[in-house]
């Protein structure tokens, strides 16, 4: 399956571009993508959206993704 | 009600204005107007570079807008946040409740500020005079103070459970609070003299009676 990932801010400017497509295991889970795209020690420290749908960071790794999937990495808020 | 993402934020006077026409039961205004400071952490900081996801931070202040009303019965509240660039001095973030009284005006505001800091999807660089950083407040995304076992504090001021975890630095997703015995709610209000304990995402009942005893 395919998702495009969207990363903003620091972690975009850690991978070097907006946005990436790749191709994906049916039944990948986000921690999987988390780890490849980030690298593991990034994993606990990321805010992730789905489809624009912001998720609670507990039980990510369990979240299964589906072919077309947006996926945003977004570091934590450092607004104000 | 009015949350947005601004290049430029609107004059103070027209916020007031809004928030003043919005009830006839309004009877306070409260505002607070951040900006751009001069010096961080001992350098000059040259300027301030802010993004923002630019579905999902709308989405989240207005989110928190609407939360701040019910939880506090505000009468309306507006937030506007910068984006771009934005030079020493400049307002960047400006966070205004209108109330019927003082008290939950206060008790709105506070919150929302931390809220808007802590929970939007917005970020910001600083450019300074020895280079760029990104901000993370959290030192990398860590809480200020990480709990390893349950606490029990005493409250001395009204505010909800969110609020006393934010307040203490903590990491509220996945904490749980209890008072008398029950957990309650994070948007649960707090009554001065109540006593909550705080029960860390990882300390469980079972392993939190077990580190009561070490």
């Amino acid at each position: 399956m395919r998702v495009v990932v969207r990363a903003f801010a620091r972690l975009r400017e850690e991978i070097g571009k907006d946005r990436l497509i790749l191709e994906l295991p049916d039944e990948a889970t986000l921690e999987e993508l988390l780890t490849r795209v980030l690298g593991k020690p990034h994993g606990g420290h990321v805010m992730v959206a789905v489809n624009n749908r912001l998720l609670p960071s507990e039980g990510l790794a369990r979240v299964r993704l589906r072919d077309g999937d947006v996926v945003d990495f977004m570091p934590p808020a450092s607004g104000g | 009600m009015r949350a947005e993402l601004k290049p430029k934020l609107s004059p103070m006077s027209a916020v007031v204005e809004e928030l003043r026409a919005s009830s006839e039961e309004v009877g306070a205004i409260l505002i607070f107007l951040g900006v751009v400071r001069g010096v961080s952490r001992g350098r000059k900081v040259l300027r301030l570079e802010y993004e923002a996801h630019p579905e999902l931070a709308p989405e989240v202040l207005t989110r928190l807008v609407r939360e701040a009303r019910e939880r506090h019965g505000v009468l309306d509240a507006v937030i506007e946040h910068k984006v771009g660039t934005a030079d020493v001095g400049e307002p960047v973030m400006c966070i205004a409740v209108a109330s019927r009284h003082r008290r939950e005006g206060f008790s709105a505001l506070r919150e929302l500020v931390e809220r808007v800091k802590h929970e939007a999807p917005i970020w910001k660089k600083e450019v300074t005079e020895e280079g760029a950083y990104w901000v993370e407040e959290r030192g990398g995304g860590k809480p200020f103070i990480e709990l390893v076992s349950p606490v029990e504090v005493v409250v001395n001021e009204e505010m909800n459970a969110q609020e006393l975890i934010v307040r203490l630095g903590l990491r509220a997703e996945g904490a749980r609070i209890v008072r008398g015995g029950h957990e309650v709610e994070l948007k649960a209000l707090l009554r001065r003299g109540d006593r909550v304990k705080i029960i860390p995402a990882r300390a469980r009942p079972s392993s939190a009676s077990s580190q009561r005893g070490k």
